[in-house]
C-alpha cells in the first residue's frame, strides 16, 4: 500500500463525501431499523456517493491498516475537518475485525443499504463479531461488495514496546542534552528529530498508549520527562491539524526543548518551593526566552531550528501579549508557539511540583486552562486541544457512579460520547483493588436501557498512590 | 513481474552495475552543479538501468553494510572509505535495507538524489538521512532501519527503565477509599467534573465540545499564514526580540557574532532579500537602543559597520553575473543597504545585465538612488554605456523634476550617437522651457538623424 503522496484533490473530496456519509448511515442504522424512512434516506446519498466513486476508480477498496484507513490503496491523510470521521469509522472496523471492504461494479442501492444494517447491527462486544459478519455476507445478497479480516498482529510484535523504550529513551536523550548544553556543547539535534521521526508513526499506531504514558512525571527530573510529554501531546495535536511531515519534525522537536531556557534560570527561582511574585515570574519568563540562544547552531552554515526557537521564545507568551515585554514589538504569536503553551501548561499543571505537591487532575487542569482561553490561551486552538483529550483523558483516574474506580484507557471517537471514554476497572464498588476488565462506558443494560456507568468525577492518582501508567506499561512487557 | 524470484547471475550483474553508477553519480553530484553535462549523463544513465530493472523485477532491494551495499546477502558494492563511501551515507543513520519499488517516477527518483547529495555533502554527525526520507515520503522508495539505533545512540542508561519490572500484583492487592473531601464531591458531582476549591462546576460535554465549521476554518487559515512566512524571516524577526530584550554584554557580543556569521551565510546562498533585512533590523535596533542602552547600540552599530564594509564588490558582481541571487529585487535592496560605494556596482550591472528581471529591479534601485540624490544618480553617466545612459535618461523623465533636466546636457558631446539621439528625443518631449533651450544645443550635431529630430523637436515646442 502507498505511505502517500496521496490522492488527487477531486477524488479525496469524493473518498471524505462518501466515508461522512457511510458514517452517518452508520449511526443511524444502530438506532432505526433498516425500513424506517429516516434511514432510507442516508442510503440513496450514501450510494450516489459511492458509484460515483465507483464509475470513476473502477472500484472503492477501504482497507484498515494499523490504524490507519487506505482508500484503494492510498492512505487516506487526515485533518481537523475529517479526523473525527475517519476515526470513528476506523474504530468500527477494529471492532469488527474488518479489514478491508470493497464495492465493485454493479453495486445496487438495496445492496448499500443491506450492509449498512448488516454491520450496524452486529454487536462488536460478542465473540467472533468478523466470523459472524462473514457468515452473514450472502454473496447471493451482496455479490457486490467483499469483506476481509483484518491482518492477525503476530504475537511477537508488540507496538507498545517500541512506543514504551522510545518515551524513556527520549527522556534520557533530553537529560543529555540539557547536561550537554550546560557544558555549552552542541545539541545535536539530529538525535531529536530521528526521536520524533520514530514516534509520529507508533503515534499513529496507539496514540492512546502514549497518551496513557504520559501520566509518567517527573521521571529522571521534571524538565526532560516534562518535555517529551509536551513533545508527545503536541506531536498528536499537529497531526490532528493536519501539519505535514516536515513540520511534525520541527514541531515535536521545538516541544522537546521548549524549556531549554530553564538552562539560564537561577535554581533558587526555578525550585521556589512558594508561588513566584510578579518581579520574580517576569524576570523568570525573560530568562526562560533569552535561554532561546542557545539553540543557534555553533558552526556557521549549519540549519537553524527556527520553529524551535520559535515556541522556546513564545511558549511563555499569553495570546494577549499581556506579559509582553514592553520593548519588544509584535502582534500575534505563531501557530507553533500558540500550540505548545497549551500542551505545556497542560502537563505542567498535571504533574506535581516543588512549590505545588498535588497535581491538577486532567480534566481539573483542562477546566482551568478553559477559564483562561483568550488571556493566555488560543481559545480555538485549545478546543481542538481539549476535543482530542476529552472530558477524561486517557490515563485519568475516574470514579464511577457505580462506585468502583477505574482507569481512562482509550478516548471516545464520537464526540457526542466524548464523556464515555473506555476504561479499566481498577477497584470493584467496594473499593477492594482488582485488575479489572476493559468496558467501554457506552455499554448499556438492555433491560433499563440506561448506560450501565458512567463517570462521575476524576481523581489525582497520586493522592491514591495509583500510578496509572503501569497499567500502559504492562501491555509493554 | 516477479518480485520474489531469488537473484541470479545477470540480475546480480545488473546490481551491481546499478550500485556501481548510483555511487558515481552521487560522487559527480557533490562535485558538480547537477545541469552539468557529465553529471547529467550520469543521472540518465542510472536512472535508465534502474527504471529497466525496476521494469523486469519489479523491485530493487540493497542492503545496507557499513562500507557496502549488499542483494540477497552477496555484496554489489563496496567502497571502504568513510569519507565518501555511499553504503556509509546510510549506514552512519542506521539504515539497514533500501528499496526502489516498481512505477518509480524519474521525477521521484531525482528528488531521492538530490537528497542523497544534499547528506552526503554534510560531516556525517550534522544529516540524519532516515529522517530526510520520511519527511519526503517518497512512494516508490521504501527503507528499513536498525531497531535499536536511537538505543546505541543514548548515553546508556544504569538501567533500562522500559524493561522495568512492573508489580502486577499490586493491581489486585488493597483498597482504595476515597477521601471524605473526594467522597462528598462525587456524591456532589453526578455526571459533571469536580473542580478544586469551590471553582465552577463544569459539563464535560462543554468543556471538549468538538469544533464548528468556523473553528476548522480559522486553524486552517492559521496553518496557511505561518506557511506562507519565509522561515528565514521569522528566524530574523526572533532572532532581532531576543537581542532587544538581551542586556548581558557577553551574551550580546555573541549573538552580534552569529548575525554577522549568519549573514555571510545568506551571501552565500544568494538570500540577499534576507541579508538586506538583517541589516535593517540592525539599523532598527541600533537606533532604538541609541537612548536606553547606549553600549549596545554602539556594538550593533560597529559590527553592522563592518559587516557593510566587508562586502566584496567584485564578489557580488560575480554572484549577480552569475545570477546566484534569491531574486533580483532583493539584490539591490541589498546594495541599498551597503550604501553609496555600491552605487557603481548597480551601474555596472545595468550596462551588463542582458535579464529583464534584473534590469528593471536595478532601474528601481538607480530611480530611488536619483530620488534621494540627482548628483549621484547623473554622476554615473559614462559615454559609451548605452543600456545605462539611456536608463538614467528614463529615470530623469519620469522623475518629472525641472532639477534633473540641465543633466541632458552633457550627452552633447557623447560619441555614442544613441544616447544622443535618446536624450533629443526626452528633451523634446518634455514641456519645460528650459529644456528646449538645452535642446537647441544639440542643434549643431555632427549627425544628420540627431540635428533632423532636434528641428522636429523644437518645431513642436512654443
Amino acid at each position: 500500500m502507498t505511505e502517500g503522496r496521496g490522492l488527487d484533490g477531486t477524488t479525496r473530496e469524493r473518498v471524505l463525501d462518501f466515508l461522512l456519509r457511510f458514517n452517518i448511515a452508520f449511526k443511524i442504522a444502530k438506532v432505526y431499523e433498516a425500513n424506517n424512512r429516516l434511514f432510507l434516506e442516508q442510503i440513496e446519498p450514501l450510494f450516489g456517493s459511492l458509484a460515483i466513486i465507483i464509475h470513476t476508480e473502477g472500484e472503492a477498496s477501504l482497507a484498515l491498516r494499523q490504524n490507519a484507513l487506505f482508500f484503494n490503496q492510498v492512505r487516506l491523510d487526515f485533518d481537523l475537518a475529517n479526523y473525527q470521521n475517519l476515526r470513528a469509522l476506523a474504530a468500527e472496523f477494529t471492532a469488527r475485525g474488518i479489514g478491508a471492504l470493497t464495492f465493485r461494479e454493479g453495486l445496487t442501492v438495496e445492496e448499500t443499504g443491506r450492509l449498512v444494517a448488516l454491520l450496524a447491527g452486529l454487536d462488536p462486544d460478542e465473540p467472533e463479531p468478523f466470523a459472524r459478519l462473514q457468515q452473514a455476507l450472502d454473496p447471493r445478497l451482496f455479490p457486490h461488495i467483499a469483506l476481509e479480516k483484518e491482518a492477525a498482529v503476530l504475537d511477537e510484535i508488540k507496538p507498545e514496546q517500541d512506543a514504551a523504550k522510545l518515551y524513556f529513551l527520549g527522556i534520557l536523550m533530553l537529560r543529555e542534552v540539557f547536561e550537554k548544553q550546560r557544558r555549552k556543547a552542541p545539541l545535536g539535534l539530529n538525535l531529536l528529530r530521528r526521536w520524533v521521526q520514530s514516534l509520529a508513526p507508533l503515534l499513529a499506531e496507539n496514540e492512546p498508549f502514549l497518551f496513557g504514558l504520559t501520566a509518567i512525571k517527573n521521571f529522571e527530573g521534571y524538565v526532560p520527562n516534562h518535555g517529551v510529554n509536551t513533545a508527545v501531546l503536541s506531536l498528536a495535536l499537529g497531526r490532528r491539524l493536519g501539519l505535514k511531515r516536515r513540520e511534525l519534525l520541527d514541531l515535536g522537536v521545538g516541544a522537546l526543548l521548549h524549556d531549554l531556557g530553564t538552562l539560564e534560570v537561577s535554581p533558587g527561582l526555578l525550585d521556589k518551593p512558594s508561588a513566584l511574585s510578579a518581579d520574580e515570574r517576569r524576570s523568570m519568563e525573560r530568562q526562560l526566552r533569552l535561554g532561546a540562544q542557545r539553540m543557534l547552531p555553533a558552526k556557521s552554515g549549519l540549519p537553524i531550528p527556527v520553529k524551535a526557537f520559535e515556541i522556546a521564545i513564545e511558549h511563555r507568551l499569553r495570546i494577549d501579549l499581556a506579559n509582553l515585554p514592553i520593548e519588544v514589538h509584535r502582534t500575534s504569536l505563531h501557530l507553533f508557539g500558540r500550540l505548545v503553551k497549551i500542551t505545556d501548561a497542560y502537563d505542567a499543571l498535571t504533574t506535581r511540583r516543588v512549590y505545588r505537591p498535588t497535581a491538577f487532575a486532567p480534566g481539573e487542569a483542562l477546566a482551568l486552562m478553559r477559564a483562561k482561553c483568550g488571556e493566555e490561551f488560543d481559545p480555538i486552538l485549545f478546543k481542538a486541544f481539549a476535543a482530542m483529550l476529552g472530558p477524561y483523558p486517557v490515563g485519568s483516574l475516574v470514579a464511577l457512579d457505580t462506585g468502583e474506580l477505574a482507569v481512562v484507557w482509550e478516548s471516545n471517537p464520537q464526540s457526542a460520547f466524548a464523556a464515555r471514554p473506555r476504561v479499566k476497572l481498577i477497584t470493584d464498588a467496594d473499593g477492594k483493588r482488582l485488575d479489572g476488565p476493559e468496558t467501554s462506558l457506552t455499554a448499556a443494560d438492555p433491560k433499563t436501557r440506561k448506560f450501565r456507568r458512567s463517570i462521575v468525577l476524576s481523581l489525582d492518582p497520586g493522592r491514591y498512590g495509583v500510578r496509572t501508567a503501569d497499567y500502559f506499561l504492562r501491555k509493554a512487557r | 513481474m516477479d518480485t520474489k524470484a531469488g537473484p541470479n547471475d545477470a540480475s546480480i550483474e545488473a546490481v551491481k552495475d546499478i550500485a556501481l553508477t548510483f555511487a558515481n553519480a552521487i560522487g559527480m553530484l557533490k562535485i558538480f552543479p547537477a545541469d552539468h553535462s557529465s553529471v547529467a549523463a550520469l543521472r540518465r544513465d542510472l536512472w535508465a538501468k534502474l527504471s529497466g530493472f525496476l521494469g523486469a523485477r519489479g523491485e530493487l532491494a540493497l542492503e545496507i553494510g557499513e562500507t557496502a551495499f549488499l542483494c540477497e546477502g552477496q555484496t554489489v558494492f563496496e567502497d571502504k572509505n568513510l569519507l565518501k563511501s555511499l553504503p556509509y551515507v546510510f549506514f552512519k543513520d542506521g539504515m539497514v535495507k533500501l528499496s526502489f519499488r516498481g512505477g518509480l517516477e524519474e521525477s521521484e527518483f531525482l528528488d531521492f538524489l538530490g537528497l542523497v547529495k544534499a547528506d552526503a555533502l554534510l560531516p556525517a554527525e550534522d544529516g540524519d538521512i532516515v529522517s530526510g526520507l520520511w519527511e519526503r515520503e517518497f512512494p516508490h522508495i521504501g527503507y528499513e532501519t536498525a531497531v535499536d539505533y536511537l538505543e546505541a545512540k543514548t548515553p546508556a542508561p544504569d538501567r533500562k527503565p522500559w524493561d522495568a519490572p512492573i508489580d502486577t500484583a499490586a493491581f489486585s492487592r488493597g483498597r482504595i477509599d476515597l477521601t471524605s473531601e473526594d467522597m462528598a464531591a462525587v456524591m456532589k458531582a453526578g455526571l459533571t467534573i469536580g473542580m478544586k476549591d469551590g471553582a465552577e462546576i463544569l459539563n464535560p460535554a462543554d468543556l471538549t465540545a468538538p469544533l464548528g465549521k468556523k473553528e476548522v476554518q480559522f486553524i486552517g487559515s492559521l496553518i496557511d499564514i505561518e506557511r506562507a512566512i519565509p522561515a528565514e524571516k521569522e528566524f530574523l524577526d526572533l532572532f532581532f526580540e531576543l537581542l532587544t530584550l538581551e542586556d548581558r554584554p557577553a551574551s550580546i557580543a555573541t549573538m552580534l557574532q552569529f548575525i554577522s556569521c549568519h549573514h555571510d551565510d545568506l551571501l552565500k546562498k544568494g538570500d540577499f532579500g534576507h541579508a538586506a533585512l538583517l541589516l535593517a533590523q540592525m539599523d532598527a535596533l541600533k537606533t532604538a537602543a541609541a537612548r536606553s542602552a547606549p553600549a549596545k547600540s554602539r556594538d550593533v552599530d560597529q559590527i553592522e559597520r563592518r559587516i557593510r564594509e566587508s562586502v566584496s564588490l567584485s564578489a557580488l558582481k560575480e554572484q549577480a553575473r552569475a545570477g546566484r541571487m534569491d531574486d533580483p529585487t532583493g539584490f539591490f535592496l541589498y546594495l541599498d543597504r551597503i550604501g553609496g560605494r555600491a552605487i557603481p556596482l548597480a551601474a555596472d550591472l545595468f550596462e551588463e545585465m542582458q535579464d529583464g528581471l534584473v534590469r528593471s529591479a536595478d532601474f528601481a534601485f538607480l530611480k530611488e538612488i536619483g530620488r534621494r540624490n540627482l548628483d549621484a544618480l547623473t554622476g554615473l553617466l559614462r559615454d559609451g554605456l548605452p543600456f545605462l545612459c539611456k536608463g538614467i535618461i528614463a529615470i530623469l523623465v519620469q522623475m518629472n523634476d525641472r532639477k534633473a533636466i540641465p543633466a541632458f546636457d552633457r550627452f552633447k558631446n557623447y560619441r555614442d550617437k544613441s544616447i544622443r539621439l535618446e536624450a533629443v528625443q526626452a528633451l523634446a518631449a518634455m514641456e519645460d522651457p528650459l529644456a528646449a533651450k538645452i535642446l537647441q544645443g544639440f542643434a549643431a550635431d555632427a549627425d544628420p538623424e540627431v540635428r533632423e529630430t532636434v528641428r522636429r523637436g523644437l518645431e513642436r515646442k512654443p
